[in-house]
């Protein structure tokens, strides 16, 4: 027996079978769970944003029409769980080269170096979430749509409510930012 | 020196490469027993609201007629305004047919009003 689509899985949790949904949670909780550590760095926090990703979708399944797949629906409600969350954990926190631990030390010393090794890899992100940190939640969002996640500048577009011409500027001042900061971070490369 | 473009440049693209996707052991366990704990209340909002119209509709239409007939009832209709009109006009002329030929004159240059 072939296993059920979404769409048969949605119509079954709208009827009231509640067990329906559980498949769909282990079908797409390691797509939102990558979402969220893209915004959250604790644990906790991150598994407080996929459970509410998850709530919200389920009392809202009467809502999805099923013109679009399921998984986009979805990840837009994450998207959208995700920004909710850094507007109210906004910290703007502004780091210098004192706070860096070694392994990001490290990393700005093997710069020149192409490693994939997972504490090199670790560092390269524990150091961009330290330049997202001194971002606004908006332009912050709009780096990790279009430089992290990948996302086309007409989605994001689409997703935050502004212009397409809007997302380019604010991206464009938000790397400038971040070009500033790794500049505050790594000065005896500089100065 | 390296740019601070490339810079960032390389620390995005090795961002991207971690996997983020690591899920805790039963997650789904712990979505679903929030879910078995809520109540079901606006999944079902548009059959409560459908059940709850086509209940109030056959008072509503009971109510509907009750009022047209005691509206009916207060009021006069067409038909019953014309009749008392009539009534007043032949009590004017009955009453012209006693009078004398002064009253009779008066009530030609000044007709009372039938409406009054």
């Amino acid at each position: 027996m072939s296993e059920p689509t979404d769409k048969d899985l949605i119509v079954e949790v709208l009827k009231g079978n509640t067990e329906s949904f559980e498949p769909l949670v282990v079908k797409y909780q390691p797509r939102v769970f990558s979402l969220a550590r893209r915004y959250a760095r604790r644990e906790n926090e991150v598994e407080d944003i996929v459970q509410t990703v998850f709530l919200k979708a389920y009392s809202k399944l009467s809502s999805y029409r099923g013109d679009a797949p399921f998984e986009h629906w979805l990840m837009r409600t994450a998207t959208y769980t995700c920004y909710d969350f850094l507007r109210k954990h906004q910290r703007n926190r502004e780091w210098n080269a004192s706070d860096l631990s070694e392994e990001e030390n490290d990393w700005f010393e093997n710069i020149g170096e192409e490693s994939k090794d997972e504490t090199n890899l670790k560092a390269a992100k524990s150091l961009v979430d330290k330049l997202l940190d001194e971002l606004k939640p908006q332009d912050r969002h709009i780096i990790i749509l279009l430089d992290l996640e990948e996302k086309s500048v007409k989605e994001i577009a689409e997703i935050t409510g502004l212009s397409e011409s809007n997302v380019k500027v604010k991206a464009h001042r938000a790397r400038e930012k971040m070009r500033q900061a790794i500049v505050r971070l790594n000065p005896e490369k500089y100065i | 020196m390296r740019e601070s473009e490339d810079i960032l440049r390389k620390m995005l693209t090795e961002t991207r490469e971690i996997k983020l996707d690591k899920v805790p052991y039963a997650f789904e366990k712990r979505i679903m027993s929030h879910i078995q704990e809520t109540p079901q209340t606006d999944l079902n909002l548009w059959k409560l609201w459908s059940r709850a119209l086509f209940k109030a509709a056959i008072p509503c239409f009971s109510l509907m007629i009750l009022a047209a007939i005691w509206a009916s009832s207060q009021y006069p209709t067409p038909q019953t305004e014309r009749a008392s009109e009539i009534k007043n006009t032949t009590t004017v002329h009955a009453e012209t047919e006693n009078s004398d030929l002064e009253t009779i004159v008066m009530i030609a240059v000044d007709p009372p009003n039938i409406d009054d």
